[in-house]
């Protein structure tokens, strides 16, 4: 028809820029947000500072290649900073991942009471900031101002010791898996409640008890939620850094390089060493990388069944 | 009221990381913004010249404004939002952003960080002659090579705060030497299991610090071949590490760090029943335990060799003009005036609190009288000058806040084993000379 000929020649540039403009929002973001700053890092990440001149000397940035990471990857600290990080990350992913369910599942069941109420106050620790819950949960641990330590003491008990040198990863992690359950708990309930009643009344008819059906029924279909908080859970974990360093003023369990980063935020705002902050970063920034993609890869294809 | 000194220690107590972030942030943001605002520079004759100051020091504007008022052609403006102990890393920052402020406050030990990357300018020309006016410590941290870098603002003569109602209740006596004072902390526990006479604070590598200098120990010098040297595993710091391993061993002082919640209960309650502090801590106590107000008493340190008494440097700030400043000798002069006027220093006393390194300021008919917490001691600033007298000089280096870092990381990690305190000190030295050597320094043990 000739309307629509005229028509498609008038906009024959559009399909070719269209995709473009509704795509240049998201990429300008990413390159300015993402991109700029990595690019930067890189290039702080290979330089350094030189002292020349006689005297006290005079400190000047120059390039240095490699040598930051050298320095990095060979510095004891930042391997047991890992190790850390990996011990706190193996207690708080399953222990948050498992509360979750658990609590989206208690409060799908029709049985339960209080529904509203419960959801609630498991959602409330999510909305306090991270920092605020670590500074209150570490006036709890510590000795002098604890109440458990009172408590124990009116019952008789043995003072209770959150922060010794194993105790104070379980103390760590409680933080941040009291504020991180009630946000997964959240996402796996609204899962639940996406599912269609009348599989439920199937199973029930056949026989299958609350139990069953939650474990043989619910969970099976719900396994990509389960994914991607798990996924977050993970990535959480990795950065983990608000509950020490705000527990490291209250305690000598935790040094100012206890996790990865930590010592960056230590070399780069208290030590004044950026350039090793910035090889820090790059290595633990492709470290994550890494372990999630490659983590979401094999999820995929168990999950969805994707390629 | 808190001064300077105790604004830096009180960024660590509250300094809840949060603290730490929020202002790290802050920084970063303040970076955006100033590299996009546009400071002129050029401004033509007559126009009042605008001068930027960074400081940590609460009610620093009322102090401020003393100056703004009677200098219309001068005007101040104070940026209060970094930490003492944040600041090298946000002046370097803005020096590489080329956005410096025209003066800041440093810290004493945070100074040659700052000479070294061309961020302190020389301030020779205003306080060259004065030498005679300023109290021996503040003039040798603040002068290197025979160059002034820094207008000093005070001294910090540390000082033993112990409670007299303690004291007399178990009829101890005041220690004047290193040997009692371990004495008093095993008869006090012993007395009384709840109360320790004082905490080992693992945080706290300044204090531990002041009193190795006590001792004789010197960590950081500049040697003849103009290289640095670093000594911190030396006979007097090893001597003063050992002292309270001892006691920490013995259980017969506490280990809680310092300006922590715990520690403020602490002091508080009566579990501890001293502190080494310094001229700057009777607010400090005041504010943390105002129950106790009346029941301290301040002397000077235990001595190890009471012949021959010394004293540490514990604190300190003074005000630098930066090599940024399109303004330098504006800048020089309000420097001079926020520290040696007896119209600024009567300021400071107003709103916050101070013991000036301005001699003329130590005149000053509010620093004869007693303090608040201790209303009977009369002789406190008395007794200050005098343990200025013999404080010993001290030279810090240009890396004291990653040597402080790794006394607290290997410190922590000694009290916590209650033992160690000897190679958790070679761990520091260690730290810290290879920390020269990678910023490039030739480093002699």
């Amino acid at each position: 028809m000739p309307a629509t000929t005229s028509r498609r020649s008038s906009a024959s540039l559009a399909p070719r820029t269209a995709p473009w403009l509704f795509v240049a929002p998201a990429v300008l973001l990413a390159a300015g947000l993402i991109a700029l700053p990595l690019v930067y890092t890189l290039w702080l990440s290979l330089r350094g500072t030189q002292v020349s001149g006689s005297g006290l000397g005079v400190r000047r940035e120059v390039f240095v290649g490699l040598d930051n990471y050298a320095h990095v990857l060979s510095d004891p600290a930042l391997l047991a900073g890992l190790g850390r990080m990996l011990a706190y990350t193996l207690i708080t992913v399953p222990v948050t991942m498992a509360l979750a369910l658990v609590f989206a599942l208690l409060l799908d069941n029709t049985t339960t009471r209080l529904k509203r109420f419960s959801r609630i106050a498991i959602f409330v620790p999510y909305a306090v900031p991270g920092v605020i819950a670590a500074l209150m949960w570490g006036f709890m641990y510590l000795p002098g101002v604890s109440p458990f330590t009172d408590a124990a003491g009116a019952l008789g008990l043995p003072e209770p010791s959150f922060l010794g040198p194993v105790s104070v990863y379980f103390s760590v992690a409680n933080v941040s898996v009291w504020g991180a359950v009630g946000f997964n708990m959240i996402i796996l309930y609204t899962s639940l409640r996406g599912l269609p009643q009348e599989i439920y009344d199937a199973a029930r008819i056949d026989g299958c008890s609350e139990v069953q059906l939650a474990l043989r029924v619910k969970v099976p279909l719900i396994v990509p939620g389960l994914v991607m908080t798990g996924l977050f859970t993970i990535i959480g974990a990795l950065q983990v850094f608000n509950e020490p360093n705000t527990l490291l003023t209250l305690t000598t369990s935790i040094s100012t390089d206890w996790v990865p980063m930590m010592q960056v935020y230590r070399d780069a705002f208290v030590t004044n060493d950026l350039f090793s902050a910035a090889a820090s970063s790059m290595v633990i920034t492709g470290i994550t990388l890494v372990a999630s993609l490659g983590l979401l890869r094999v999820l995929q294809r168990r999950a969805f069944g994707e390629d | 009221m808190p001064n300077r000194e105790l604004v830096s220690k009180m960024t660590r107590s509250r300094g809840l990381a949060a603290v730490r972030l929020v202002s790290g942030l802050l920084a970063a943001s303040m970076l955006v913004v100033a590299c996009s605002s546009d400071d002129g520079g050029a401004e033509s004759a007559g126009e009042p010249v605008t001068l930027t100051y960074w400081s940590w020091a609460p009610n620093i504007e009322k102090i401020v404004e003393v100056w703004n008022e009677s200098h219309p052609d001068i005007q101040v403006r104070v940026n209060t939002s970094t930490g003492g102990d944040e600041i090298v890393a946000k002046l370097t920052a803005a020096d590489q952003a080329g956005d410096l402020p025209d003066l800041s406050n440093t810290t004493y030990q945070d100074l040659p960080a700052l000479i070294i990357s061309e961020i302190a300018a020389d301030v020779t020309d205003i306080m060259g002659d004065r030498e005679d006016e300023t109290a021996a410590p503040a003039w040798t941290m603040t002068t290197l090579d025979g160059v002034n870098y820094a207008v000093p603002q005070g001294t910090s003569p540390m000082f033993l705060f112990y409670r007299t109602d303690v004291f007399a209740e178990h009829g101890l006596p005041v220690p004047t030497t290193w040997e009692q004072y371990a004495q008093v902390a095993r008869d006090l526990h012993a007395a009384d299991p709840s109360v320790y006479l004082s905490t080992f604070p693992a945080n706290d590598a300044q204090l531990f610090a002041g009193l190795a200098q006590q001792a004789g120990a010197s960590w950081w010098s500049v040697d003849g071949e103009g290289g640095w040297s670093v000594d911190m595993n030396d006979d007097a710091s090893r001597q003063v590490a050992d002292f309270w391993e001892g006691l920490v061993a013995e259980d017969v002082v506490a280990t809680m760090k310092t300006y922590t919640p715990e520690w403020q209960a602490a002091l508080a309650d009566g579990t501890l029943a001293s502190m080494i502090g310094a001229v700057w801590t009777p607010p400090i106590l005041a504010n943390n335990a105002p129950d106790t107000v009346g029941s301290w008493a301040a002397v000077p340190l235990p001595q190890w060799d009471p012949a021959d008494p010394a004293s540490g440097v514990l604190g300190g700030s003074a005000t630098i003009v930066t090599t940024g400043t399109d303004h330098p000798e504006e800048a020089r002069e309000f420097a001079l005036w926020l520290n040696t006027s007896d119209e600024a220093l009567n300021a400071y006393i107003e709103h916050a609190s101070i013991w000036p390194a301005a001699l003329s300021g130590r005149e000053l008919p509010e620093l004869q009288g007693a303090t608040a917490l201790m209303p009977e001691q009369a002789d406190f600033y008395r007794t200050a000058a005098q343990i200025d007298e013999v404080t010993v000089p001290v030279t810090w280096g240009p890396n004291v806040p990653a040597a402080f870092d790794s006394f607290t990381n290997h410190f922590s990690a000694a009290v916590s084993a209650r033992s160690g305190f000897a190679d958790a000190l070679a761990q520091v030295q260690a730290d810290t000379v290879a920390d020269l050597e990678r910023a490039g320094y030739e480093v002699s043990e």
